[in-house]
């Protein structure tokens, strides 16, 4: 018996069924870089939205989708979809959804172009404080004349009383300190730095009934150099810096002793009114107004009355520091930072810190969004009974198998569908190799006849429908599986007129044929196959029907080599077909799990 | 029958020679293939780190040259290819928001 060639033929066997390994690995590998792509894509279109929702903590979704996209642009993707997370006013986070196209092409499944999506949260949470050497500024919103100035003085509710203070920067406010700082807030500086007694030179005198927003009230005024001033803010109550020990605070007009009244020229006043039933609350609770408003305004609480009670009790755990105050009155310091944002305007020393955020858990069962990307080759179909029975058994299986690794997908976030179509083609080279390397000619035919089943199913669903478009790595491996056919149908044929047992000319015969006809359906894509320049090759329907025939020969090959074996009534081959079964099905559990965890960065 | 004395020997000499070099190439696709793959992680990782405002961390810039150059985000892996015999760079780049 002649053993020349034996090695050879094995070898070149072993190296094509490399080379195709080596294909679909690379295959495998850039369908796992497109969903990494993805998810980083998310990862820095989430946090560009959330720094543009700490530029602007009230911007627009429009203007959050326009950041994020230009990160998602600038990394091969686009955004699908961008939601704010908020509570009440303040935001949160940003949800932001990208798709980036992924294609290319394995054996036996084509061409296949998909949009991996990924998902990305950032969290953005705000801090504000007081600048350590000035006072409050205020958010006057534009207002101007004498309502700015009993804003700006009631925003200072809360500031110790010091003798000969007018800002922060003192530690706090005498009695004449804050009306000068109110009016000059309010755009109308007074001269100098006037006391008491200025101011009652400066003011024009009114009766008590006269008494308007912003006019002064004084102690002392018979003398004509008064010792003490209070800004009427209206409803009866006056504004005022008391007395050491004492704070910044409302106080009613007939409690007061106040025995003289004059009117500062302001002008006219401008700008936004306050809301009578804020500035009730707040007068009600001894807490700024300004503060208590931006609560309101933010959605952090409803009831001016309960969140003006909550803010006097945080005030005083938290004497001059009105930051603290906000963050325990609204239970959070990024939302007490953002009151505190809104109240005092932009003079304020804000800051904001965007952090990526683990996804929130998926929701439960039934509620389930639509899966996000999945791969089905075209025109797969099941189609009755027979043949067709036995390809809607593997379709099931199939889309089993694919609805996995679409959880696995939710799960991991990387694992993309279109790995799956690797991984069959990852599958099918096992089979081929099981083929060849078994030890066994059953479990080798057994293999043979899978991968021929596989191929039909693959080829057939592509034959009922457009072809087979091949780009890429899968053009390559058609190429070569090509040449390899070439090389095959032949050595098969050679093999089959030299096989001396009938038993073994049918065989080498049908692998001839099947070899062949397969073949021929995959040159039916023409000169584009061959030629190394071209980027694409389309094998028309007629050739995947080819190539589903060439699969059907070599399967009834398979079944008429090992009729007597799968006829066979003897227990003990049921029994070991049995026990091969559960092995081998574990053994293929195994490896689909390697597989998926290797693919899995997670 | 003489004839073909030695002839698979011959034939898995060959055989040997050509699977070893098979074998080295492959080896060689691997490395270089997990070289970029954690330069992917890398850079996947640093650009989340410099998009927060942070820095990167030490122990990234010790696995892999990281730079920052204006938006764009460039690290490289250095490799080592076939025990010393060659060296090159995986390099992977992410462009920052």
């Amino acid at each position: 018996v002649s053993e020349r060639g034996q090695i050879s033929v094995a070898a070149v066997a072993a190296v094509t069924l490399i080379l195709l390994g080596g294909v679909l690995f690379g295959y495998l590998s850039r369908v796992a870089a497109g969903g990494g792509h993805a998810q980083r894509a998310a990862d820095l279109a989430a946090i560009a939205a959330a720094r543009a929702l700490a530029a602007d903590p009230f911007a627009g979704t429009g203007g959050l989708r326009a950041a994020a996209d230009r990160a998602a642009t600038a990394n091969g993707a686009r955004v699908v979809s961008v939601d704010v997370v908020r509570a009440g006013a303040v935001p949160r986070a940003v949800n932001v959804s990208v798709a980036l196209p992924v294609a290319g092409s394995a054996p036996a499944v084509g061409a296949q172009r998909h949009d991996v999506v990924a998902r990305a949260r950032a969290g953005v949470s705000f801090s504000a404080a007081v600048p350590a050497g000035g006072f409050r500024p205020i958010d006057l919103r534009g207002g101007r004349g004498p309502l700015a100035a009993v804003a700006a003085a009631e925003a200072q509710v809360g500031w110790p009383y010091v003798w000969g203070g007018e800002s922060r920067a003192e530690g706090g406010f005498d009695c004449s300190g804050l009306v000068d700082f109110a009016y000059a807030a309010a755009g109308s500086p007074l001269p100098g730095r006037p006391t008491a007694a200025d101011l009652w030179r400066l003011a024009r005198p009114e009766s008590a009934a006269e008494l308007a927003p912003a006019d002064l009230v004084f102690e002392g005024a018979p003398s004509g150099a008064p010792y003490h001033v209070g800004m009427y803010v209206g409803d009866g109550m006056v504004v005022v810096a008391p007395h050491s020990g004492a704070q910044v605070r409302f106080e009613p007009l007939v409690a007061g002793g106040w025995d003289g009244f004059g009117r500062l020229p302001a002008g006219a006043s401008a700008g936004p009114t306050a809301d009578p039933v804020v500035e009730a609350a707040a007068r009600a609770h001894q807490v700024p107004p300004d503060a208590l408003a931006a609560e309101l305004r933010l959605g952090l609480a409803t009831d001016p009355a309960a969140a003006a009670a909550r803010l006097a009790r945080a005030m005083r755990h938290h004497p001059g520091d009105l930051a603290a105050a906000l963050a325990e009155a609204t239970g959070d310091p990024s939302a007490g930072a953002l009151a505190l944002r809104a109240a005092s305007g932009a003079g304020i020393g804000f800051a904001a810190d965007v952090r990526l955020l683990p996804l929130p858990a998926p929701p439960a069962e039934g509620s389930a969004p639509k899966p996000v990307a999945t791969v089905r080759p075209a025109g797969r179909r099941s189609s009755g009974g027979g043949l067709g029975g036995l390809l809607g058994t593997a379709d099931t299986a199939a889309e089993g198998i694919e609805r996995g690794a679409v959880q696995l997908e939710h799960a991991g976030g990387r694992l993309t569908a279109q790995a799956l179509v690797g991984m069959r083609g990852g599958l099918r080279v096992g089979l081929a190799g099981a083929a060849t390397f078994l030890p066994n000619r059953h479990l080798q035919d057994l293999a043979t006849f899978a991968g021929a089943v596989a191929d039909v199913v693959a080829a057939a669903g592509h034959a009922a429908e457009d072809g087979i478009v091949l780009a890429g790595p899968g053009l390559w491996a058609a190429r070569i599986t090509t040449f390899g056919g070439l090389f095959f149908t032949a050595a098969y044929a050679w093999q089959a007129y030299r096989a001396r047992r009938r038993e073994d000319r049918v065989w080498y015969g049908v692998q001839a044929v099947s070899t062949g006809v397969a073949t021929a359906g995959a040159m039916t894509a023409g000169a584009d196959l061959v030629a190394a320049g071209a980027a694409t090759a389309e094998i028309p329907p007629l050739g995947a029907a080819l190539m589903a025939l060439g699969g059907v020969i070599l399967a009834g090959g398979c079944i008429y080599r090992e009729r007597s074996w799968l006829l066979s009534s003897d227990r003990r081959a049921s029994r070991w077909v049995s026990r091969t079964a559960v092995r081998a099905a574990g053994a293929v559990a195994d490896a689909g799990r390697s597989v998926i965890s290797s693919l899995n960065p997670f | 029958v003489r004839r073909e004395r030695g002839q698979a020997t011959v034939e898995l000499v060959a055989v040997a020679g050509v699977l070893a070099a098979v074998a080295v190439a492959l080896y060689t696709l691997f490395v270089l293939w997990a070289a970029q793959g954690r330069a992917q992680q890398i850079a996947d990782q640093a650009a989340v780190v410099v998009a927060e405002g942070r820095p990167v961390p030490a122990a990234l810039r010790r696995e892999a040259a990281v730079r920052v150059s204006g938006r764009r985000l460039e690290v490289r892996v250095h490799v080592t290819l076939a025990g010393g015999l060659g060296r090159t760079d995986a390099v992977a780049r992410a462009i920052l928001p």
